[in-house]
């Protein structure tokens, strides 16, 4: 009663053999892999969600558990939501024009016109840099008094490019919207290109025989053909989106007058610049479980409408 | 083996087991400072002859720059493997003492004479709970410095009180120019554009009691006045660049040095570059003008940066040594001379070859702290103000720029923002 014969217990061993036998060599060549992501990423994140339910400074050796008053606090936190606003902002203007454009370019070059290898090398080539050098570039193309931009105007007589975009709370997260834009194409650019190269070209033919527009091949043969390129890219997007720090750092720091803040800025503002290491944890917790959450529903989404 | 080879083979085993002796007695200290273009030079040199008079200490500088040493200093502390000595702003350092990170200097000011040498006042700016934390090196104050040259040249009266002011900023800017070199970019420099009208409004006195006695509140009239002088009645008159929430730094000063601004309200931690770039200008320099009739005219005073000792410092004595050094004879030559620095002690202009914009600099310090003077300064607030202060300094002082925000809820935020931080 309860117990396992002798037999049964000679069973499972063999059945526990068997498994590892079978599956033990695999395992053994991603365990490498999977120690070093407990190790930098998980346990990193675990240590921050712990911190985030801290009020700790930094520096100080003992942290005082506070619970979740980190979370209600920033719940109430009217910059919190500004800086919200602003990453939707960035995922419907910044990723979503960036797809676009880098489908955009993918079409126009997938049929290998001359000149191919350079377009390709030009379109991607902003892609190599660092986000952070963007930034430096862009605020010198920006800059009030000495930005290119600004020398056009005064050379042209255009007074509105001598009106730095960056300066105007109405306008800053729009500069660094574009300069996002300029540097990200490359990516989705050669992405959609590779995923071109997939699309029947029987069916397209087909649809051209049937009397179809460029843009009802388009729209009914080459888009849904590349219906999971598409998720996977408007994925990364959003979730880029709502991590974005370094190119908004190097502009504007968020500024001016938080008008260019995004939830990545806020967070190191606290952290390092307030020494709220617990609140700015509590920020980062709640853009990851953003991200999380909103690139899952998207793919099921996109799945469920798959089926 | 002959002889020669026996003695080459012993000398070269003797040498090699005395390395690790001569290593042992070497100290390497790992300095972080942010000493820039101008003060750049004079630093290398004080470094090279510090060593060059201790041999066997090392110095091991690392640039950082000045604003993003503040958000890199306590992790790089905390961790033990930072530096041992670093210089930056003592409002961002106290923090730091106060967290354990950076250690007392009390002994040390004992036993280099420290507290005899330096001015009270100079010396009170890094003292917190009756400890010394730190020895600041750049004493200073905030007003308006002006190109004369432009003035003369266009037949204009340098402004001194707010009437006059928005007149010359009318003149000025349908004559081209960008009357105020002033920028808010990244927006530390609203510290100044606050604090000097706030000065001429409300008075010394006044902001001592706010700061020091805890009276009085930020939302008073007078700040509120204060703040529509600058980012109303200024701004409405064309003073500044129209894109002034974006001009950094740099463009500030350039527009001073290349001649397209005539003043530039700031402070005298700028008087090296003026040097370097305007060697031939006649430069002056002036208290904000005055913002209520026969009102007062007062200069603003702070410390700049300061030298502090980590905790994990391994050879503390050396780096307090290395502290001292920096205010030696040979130093303070070429901090005053070459970089344009006041250090808080006792200096006779007569001693140093000084621009007459120096002597004017150094001379109104070393007044300042005599109290038979007659001449008075106010304070710059950052300085002894919590971080998040500073934040809504830099960020609201932009958005009121822009109209996104009134004066009136500048203060208020200003108010409640400091009762939040008072421990």
């Amino acid at each position: 009663m309860g117990t396992q014969s002798l037999s049964a217990r000679a069973s499972q061993g063999q059945s526990g053999r068997r498994f590892w036998s079978r599956y033990g060599v695999s395992y053994s060549f991603i365990l490498p892999a999977v120690v070093l992501y407990i190790v930098f990423v998980l346990y990193p994140f675990a240590q921050s969600f712990y911190i985030s339910l801290t009020d700790w400074n930094g520096f100080d050796p003992v942290m005082n558990f506070i619970g979740l008053d980190n979370y209600l606090k920033l719940l109430q936190d009217p910059l919190f939501w500004t800086a919200f606003s602003h990453n939707i902002i960035w995922i419907i203007v910044g990723s979503i024009g960036a797809i676009g454009l880098g489908l955009f370019l993918a079409i126009l070059v997938s049929s290998r016109p001359p000149g191919f290898l350079i377009f390709r090398t030009v379109y991607f080539m902003p892609q190599v840099l660092g986000p952070a050098i963007v930034g430096v570039i862009w605020l010198l193309i920006y800059a009030p008094r000495r930005g290119f931009l600004y020398k056009v105007g005064e050379a042209t007589g255009l007074d509105f490019l001598q009106r730095s975009l960056l300066a105007n709370p109405q306008t800053s997260l729009l500069g660094i919207l574009f300069a996002s834009i300029w540097a990200s194409i490359g990516f989705f650019f050669v992405i959609f290109l590779a995923g071109l190269q997939n699309v029947d070209r029987d069916l397209l033919d087909a649809a051209r025989v049937d009397g179809a527009n460029s843009w009802q091949q388009f729209w009914n043969v080459t888009v849904p053909q590349l219906s999971h390129v598409i998720t996977m890219v408007i994925a990364l997007g959003m979730i880029g989106s709502l991590k974005v720090f370094d190119i908004v750092w190097t502009m504007t720091q968020g500024g001016p007058a938080n008008s260019s803040e995004v939830l990545g800025t806020l967070a190191y503002q606290e952290s390092f610049n307030h020494t709220h290491h617990g609140y700015g944890s509590a920020i980062v917790m709640v853009t990851s479980a953003l991200a999380v959450l909103m690139s899952v529903v998207f793919i099921r989404l996109r799945e469920r409408r798959g089926d | 083996m002959s002889t020669l080879k026996r003695i080459v083979s012993i000398t070269f085993v003797l040498l090699v087991l005395s390395l690790p002796a001569y290593a042992q007695d070497q100290i390497t200290l790992l300095v972080w400072d942010h000493f820039g273009s101008v003060s750049g030079g004079p630093a290398d040199m004080i470094y090279e002859q510090f060593m060059a008079e201790n041999p066997n200490i090392v110095i091991q500088r690392e640039v950082v720059d000045a604003q993003q040493i503040k958000d890199i200093a306590p992790t790089a502390l905390a961790s033990g493997q930072g530096p041992d000595l670093i210089y930056m702003d003592i409002s961002d350092a106290r923090p730091l003492f106060q967290g354990g990170l950076l250690i007392a200097l009390d002994d040390y000011a004992e036993q280099y004479g420290w507290y005899d040498r330096f001015y009270e006042n100079g010396l009170s700016w890094s003292i917190v709970d009756g400890q010394l934390f730190g020895l600041g090196m750049e004493f200073e104050f905030v007003g308006v410095f002006i190109n004369n040259d432009i003035f003369e040249r266009e037949g204009w009266a340098v402004p001194t009180n707010l009437e006059e002011t928005l007149a010359y900023c009318q003149a000025a800017s349908a004559a081209g120019y960008v009357p105020f070199a002033h920028g808010q970019n990244p927006g530390w420099q609203t510290f100044f554009s606050f604090t000097m009208p706030l000065h001429n409004t409300v008075g010394v006195e006044w902001v001592e009691n706010r700061v020091f006695n805890d009276t009085g509140s930020w939302d008073d009239p007078g700040v509120v006045r204060a703040i529509e002088v600058f980012y109303r009645d200024m701004r409405d008159a064309n003073c500044f660049d129209p894109d002034v929430n974006g001009l950094d730094w740099q463009t500030q000063q350039d527009l001073f040095f290349s001649g397209e601004a005539p003043l530039f309200p700031t402070g005298t931690w700028v008087v090296g570059g003026i040097i370097q770039n305007m060697p031939d200008a006649n430069v002056t320099m002036m208290p904000f003008p005055a913002t209520v009739p026969d009102g007062p005219r007062i200069y603003t005073t702070g410390m700049g940066s300061a030298w502090f000792i980590a905790s994990s410092a391994a050879n503390p004595d050396a780096a307090a040594q290395l502290i001292d050094f920096m205010f030696s004879d040979f130093a303070l030559e070429q901090w005053v001379e070459q970089a344009g620095y006041v250090p808080p002690l006792p200096l006779d202009a007569d001693d140093y070859e000084l621009t007459e914009l120096q002597k004017f600099v150094l001379e109104t310090l070393s007044a300042s702290v005599d109290p038979d003077s007659g001449v008075s300064l106010g304070y710059n607030i950052d300085v002894l103000a919590p971080r998040p202060f500073n934040t809504m300094l830099q960020e609201g002082f932009q958005a009121v720029m822009a109209d996104l925000k009134s004066p009136e809820e500048q203060a208020a935020d200003l108010e409640r923002i400091w009762e939040e931080n008072q421990e």
